[in-house]
């Protein structure tokens, strides 16, 4: 459905965005862009929706060129900005009326269609105000519903889920499934990794204009983030030296830190089947030294950690579904 | 395919004019600078004669058709402000993003913009009754003002919309508008009669647009001669065309900019 050959992207200042892209999607998936600041996300979305010239390249929608797109490919396709590019002098509705005769809906059809997105992006308590008085989130949601007012079969979004509140997010994830169910595709530009990891079929990692993964979010965490053994302790076991001496013995490349009460035991790669058997020998050795274990667990990292470990960068905060009070020790090396 | 096209120009027409309507200090003031003018040149000029009138007349007379047309002409002129702020605010990348026609949509908005200055154009020759301007009502006067005004109105809306697309700035298209504005005016024959100006302005005012509007609606208005609606209408006609297809050029090609 989207075909991308040798894609390169340089600013007039010789900035590389883009270098050297080939990329195809199918239909029915939804397919996240993810990366850095910079990294070149958003030139690529831009890209595929015809906003963007390549410098080199070539790229294909529903088989048709998106540099000078045809007005059938305009209805087939919506590319929702980060900007809010909505005219504040008018209504919510006024606007979804507007842009639905643009895209040549009329009659009862639009209407319905109309009530549809307000039901849909919970929109009916401030849909007939004008816009300039909206607060972020609900310009955000007014945003999306008029990019989506013709039902478009290929959906760009980019960093839908910036102002918008945990409910807002639902709404919009909410969205793009059940238009994937109706046989949609979905290419999304977004930090909400988490989101991704639930929703997504497809991630692709951007660093520096290239693709440095490219495949399910449940592949690219097993591929890359590493797993962790977790065990919380009535005491702090930081200075515990025989406990050291015993993880160097057993597992000579995990790497061992201490954050109070809670001890992690991460490896760099482990096998599902030999879990079990590490824990096990563990809690012996806890039996064994009279320390009592009052929780233990083995622990995958999301999609952040893979994300981490792909781009080489290090994490301000710890990943997400990690206690907030946890911070990076520096663990000695066994 | 037509009714989609009708749809389009509805909504932009529809819009522009909900825009204008919410803007009622602009509103307000764009009708009041006209008034100021007829009041300040009719009232500053009373004294003076202007020749070959018929008796009865006096310069109010001949100033209000001018007046009329400067509505039209300083009112065009701002037309593609509307387009700037579109621009700016990333909200016209959204329109030329749809499968909508841009003739139709440019059109739209260009109509809603010279109904808008019909009506305050009707606004000011009542206003100027008001003063006791005396003109002579028919229906071939007012129809050839109408006409007269329409055609200008797109001209000049049209060039306004261009500037604005080439331009991009609201600094551009205040320059625009006040070094196209005042040399028009003042070049024409809105304010002072073509006979009555120094040899080398007449030559000018005689190609000047405006002077060709303010002149047929003077003649059937104020004189009662309603002149027959042949070159001087062809000329008008040849200039609104060709700017309303650079104007409707200058918006299909906005999206490659």
């Amino acid at each position: 459905m989207i075909l991308l050959e040798r894609i390169n992207k340089k600013y007039s200042k010789g900035v590389t965005a883009i270098d050297g892209i080939n990329l195809q999607i199918s239909g029915g998936s939804i397919v996240a862009i993810i990366g850095a600041n910079g990294s070149g996300k958003s030139t690529l979305l831009k890209i595929i929706a015809g906003q963007v010239k390549p410098s080199q390249g070539k790229v294909s929608t529903f088989g048709c060129n998106t540099i000078q797109p045809h007005s059938s490919l305009k209805n087939k396709t919506t590319y929702i900005s980060q900007e809010k590019n909505l005219d504040p002098e008018m209504t919510g509705m006024e606007l979804l009326q507007y842009f639905s005769a643009l895209y040549g809906l009329s009659g009862k059809f639009a209407r319905q269609n109309i009530m549809s997105l307000i039901d849909n992006f919970s929109m009916k308590t401030f849909v007939h105000r004008k816009v300039s008085g909206y607060s972020g989130g609900q310009k955000q949601r007014l945003h999306i519903a008029v990019g989506v007012i013709h039902n478009p079969e290929l959906l760009l979004l980019d960093e839908p889920g910036s102002a918008l509140d945990p409910e807002g997010k639902a709404l919009i994830w909410n969205f793009i499934c059940r238009s994937q169910q109706q046989g949609s595709t979905t290419i999304i530009v977004d930090h909400d990794l988490e989101s991704i990891r639930q929703h997504c079929t497809r991630v692709i990692l951007l660093d520096q204009g290239h693709i440095i993964a490219d495949d399910t979010p449940a592949a690219i965490i097993k591929k890359y983030s590493k797993p962790l053994l977790q065990f919380t302790t009535q005491y702090c076991l930081a200075t515990m030296q025989p406990l050291v001496e015993f993880c160097h013995k057993q597992w000579p490349d995990s790497h061992l830190s201490f954050n109070n009460t809670l001890t992690t035991l991460k490896f760099s790669d482990i096998s599902e089947k030999d879990r079990p058997t590490i824990m096990l020998k563990l809690l012996q050795f806890f039996y064994n030294n009279h320390i009592v274990v009052t929780e233990c667990f083995w622990h995958q990292p999301g999609l952040a950690a893979a994300y981490f470990q792909l781009t080489g960068k290090k994490a301000d905060k710890p990943p997400q579904n990690q206690n907030k009070h946890q911070k990076r020790t520096k663990g000695r090396r066994h | 395919m037509i009714n989609k096209h009708i749809a389009t120009f509805y909504a932009a027409f529809i819009r522009t004019w909900l825009k204008t309507l919410r803007r009622p200090v602009a509103l307000t003031f764009s009708l009041f600078q006209p008034l100021m003018w007829m009041l300040f040149f009719g009232f500053l000029f009373h004294r003076y004669t202007v020749e070959n009138m018929p008796p009865g007349l006096e310069y109010l007379d001949f100033l209000v058709p001018g007046i009329c047309a400067m509505t039209v002409l300083f009112g065009a002129s701002q037309s593609g402000i509307e387009l700037i702020r579109d621009i700016q605010s990333k909200f016209l990348t959204r329109v030329t993003a749809t499968p909508a026609a841009k003739s139709m949509i440019l059109g739209g908005k260009i109509t809603a913009d010279v109904s808008r200055l019909l009506i305050q154009s009707f606004i000011v020759l009542v206003l100027g009754l008001a003063l006791g301007t005396k003109l002579n009502f028919s229906f071939l006067s007012l129809a050839q003002m109408i006409v007269n005004l329409t055609l200008f109105g797109i001209a000049f809306c049209s060039l306004s919309c261009l500037i604005a697309l080439k331009a991009k700035s609201q600094e551009n298209m205040a320059t625009f508008v006040h070094i196209v504005n005042m040399p028009i005016l003042f070049t024409s024959t809105a304010l002072v009669p073509n006979k009555q100006m120094p040899e080398w302005l007449a030559h000018i005012a005689h190609y000047n647009p405006l002077s060709l509007v303010v002149d047929n609606i003077r003649s059937s208005l104020v004189f009662g001669k309603p002149v027959c609606f042949g070159y001087d209408l062809m000329l008008l006609t040849g200039l609104t065309g060709g700017l309303l297809v650079l104007s409707v050029w200058a918006f299909r090609t906005f999206y490659l900019d």
